[in-house]
């Protein structure tokens, strides 16, 4: 039932499909194992919403640990062929996100889709405000920077 | 331009985009959730595992001390049968008198001191060397006094003053047996041996494998006809054997195998590149194969990114649309018809073996339970098991227990070396498939023929 939203969700925070099925099933498993302590308070949706967000997160904290510094990316990295105005749709757009540096993609999704405040990021991600702050404007400046070229045809497509 | 491009912007209009995003999870993200939800915990399977191998470590251990303390009777008997009776033990001790019905004396073997060969005191100080091998001596006359004592009391009271020495065994072993010793507990002259020997040995089985299917018409996708479009495939299993001997005509085998069952799944089309390039790709470079095979046996999970399936009689094979865009499906050609499932084993066998027949060769019956874990499996493209694999079997039990049964033929060669000949049938009593992942049950059954050699104790 919920299920194409889930996913929907874990392929923003991944970075490929492989990542986003991950996330999918460790969020399901949690989601069948504590069921229970679901009260009827508020939507179910946004309790396996939550659920799943929660376990991107998590993930990005595992991983986190287990990245170089190379593994992180700069600005300048980022490349993505073929952005055509014709080309651009929902995949599209999830792909831009999905090749964020994983830090980024992060505060940008927890930001700017999931509405959190830089503190309840910070406390998430086990970062600063400052860092979260800083990690978002970079997100921004990479979306910004690949979708230059194209801005406003871009704008309009979308 | 760039004014217009503000944060916010971006912000509202990546949210708009991506807020609402849906896409269907592929199938195999389905089936490792399934997989995942219904595995019962590696740290609960595994212990029952290996608690099961140190229950038959212990079994074997304890057997084999009881075979030493008490229990190598006719072993012992071919010790003494063939000795002398002139040549007595080498101990003082005055055997228990026996007496017959008309009250007279019956004496059994002389135990005298044969004081030059184990008495060290008169040969002045003995090394530890001949310390050691008087004791073994005076360890051995005590056993075989006793056991001669033993021996003489399963006489009939009439008999026992008429005997002694040699005869005295083989008449104990004709009262025990009830004949002239065709069985266990033969006359030493036979050669046999008595129960409670253990014989350990190696086997190799060419396999016969294939499957019973129960429930297949509510398994789950239950209109594709199993039945037609599986075949059974010829694998091996090899091992090591304990053969413990519990009385004179029950035998107790147990052991570790290794052992190789599966099934071919046929009518399954694989398509390649000429130039054998990936046909997909994720967007990042990471490649997930977009395809999984439904067989009776598990879902297969396709890995090899060179490969496309179809499925010529059915529809078997689950393609992710989502997954698939983007795939380069242009001027492919076709591979091989049909893939192999292969499931690895580790298998403890608990089995009891009467024997129906024994004069030289021996011929038994046998029958009893295996626990096997699963250590691994692969898929293959076509017959051929020696290439690399495509992909594994997902929602395989890890843990299943089979009834085994057959006969065994035991063929003496030289010495305490047998060559055993056993065809064998192995039916696992549980499904092979996890519950959950399908609601029909197939139970794997193989056909072997076990051929071996053990060597007795």
């Amino acid at each position: 039932m919920y299920s194409r939203k889930m996913y929907g969700i874990c392929l923003r925070y991944a970075a490929s499909t492989d990542e986003a099925q991950d996330i999918l099933q460790e969020g399901f498993i949690r989601v069948f194992k504590h069921l229970s302590s679901y009260k009827g308070k508020g939507s179910l949706e946004g309790w396996i919403r939550r659920i799943f967000v929660n376990t991107a997160i998590e993930k990005y904290r595992e991983r986190i640990y287990h990245l170089s510094v190379d593994e992180v990316g700069n600005d300048g990295e980022f490349v993505h062929e073929n952005m055509g105005v014709e080309a651009l749709n929902v995949r599209d757009i999830l792909t831009v996100v999905q090749q964020l540096p994983v830090q980024y993609r992060m505060v940008f999704n927890l930001y700017a889709i999931e509405g959190y405040s830089h503190k309840e990021i910070a406390e998430a991600l086990d970062i600063s405000e400052s860092t979260a702050r800083s990690n978002l404007a970079r997100a921004r400046r990479i979306l910004k920077h690949k979708l230059n070229k194209e801005f406003e045809v871009i704008l309009q497509a979308i | 331009m760039n004014k217009k491009v503000d944060q916010q912007y971006i912000d509202r209009k990546f949210r708009e985009k991506l807020e609402g995003l849906e896409a269907n999870p592929p199938v195999e993200a389905w089936l490792s959730i399934s997989e995942a939800i219904s595995k019962p915990s590696r740290t609960a399977a595994v212990p029952v595992f290996f608690r099961m191998v140190a229950a038959v470590a212990v079994l074997i251990v304890s057997l084999f001390s009881l075979n030493f303390l008490f229990l190598n009777r006719s072993g012992q008997n071919a010790e003494i049968a063939d000795w002398p009776v002139q040549q007595a033990p080498l101990i003082d001790l005055e055997p228990a008198p026996v007496t017959g019905p008309g009250g007279q004396r019956v004496e059994s073997p002389s135990v005298t001191d044969n004081a030059a060969a184990v008495n060290a005191s008169q040969i002045g100080q003995p090394s530890p060397a001949m310390a050691f091998f008087a004791d073994l001596n005076r360890m051995s006359a005590l056993r075989n006094a006793y056991l001669e004592r033993t021996a003489l009391s399963f006489l009939p009271f009439t008999q026992r003053g008429e005997i002694s020495g040699r005869d005295t065994f083989e008449a104990a072993n004709e009262a025990v047996s009830g004949n002239t010793g065709q069985l266990m507990l033969a006359s030493a002259t036979d050669g046999a041996r008595g129960y409670g020997n253990i014989s350990f040995g190696a086997h190799f089985s060419p396999q016969y494998n294939y499957r019973i299917l129960r429930g297949v018409s509510d398994m789950s996708f239950s209109d594709i006809p199993f039945q037609s479009l599986e075949e059974q495939i010829m694998t091996y299993t090899v091992g090591l054997n304990a053969f413990i001997e519990l009385s004179p005509r029950w035998t107790l085998q147990t052991g570790v195998s290794y052992m190789n069952m599966g099934q071919y799944v046929k009518d399954i089309m694989s398509y390649q590149h000429p130039l054998r390039l990936p046909l997909y790709n994720s967007g990042t470079g990471q490649v997930s194969h977009p395809q999984s095979i439904i067989t009776s046996q598990g879902n297969i999970r396709l890995a090899d990114p060179h490969l496309y399936f179809a499925d010529n009689q059915s529809y078997r094979v689950l393609t992710n649309r989502h997954a698939m865009e983007g795939a380069n499906l242009q001027s492919l050609t076709e591979s091989q018809e049909g893939v192999t499932q292969v499931f690895r084993f580790v298998e403890v066998p608990v089995v009891f073996r009467y024997t129906l027949f024994e004069r030289g060769v021996g011929l038994r019956l046998k029958g009893g339970l295996a626990a096997s874990y699963l250590l691994n499996n692969d898929v293959f493209l076509g017959h051929d098991m020696m290439q690399n694999p495509i992909g594994k079997t997902t929602g395989i039990r890890q843990f299943n227990f089979s009834a085994v049964g057959g006969f065994a033929m035991d063929i003496p060669l030289t010495g305490n070396l047998t060559f055993h000949l056993e065809p064998t049938g192995q039916l696992f009593i549980s499904p092979i498939v996890r519950e959950g992942v399908m609601t029909g049950h197939a139970y794997p059954y193989g056909f072997s023929l076990q051929t071996g050699i053990s060597y007795g104790f």
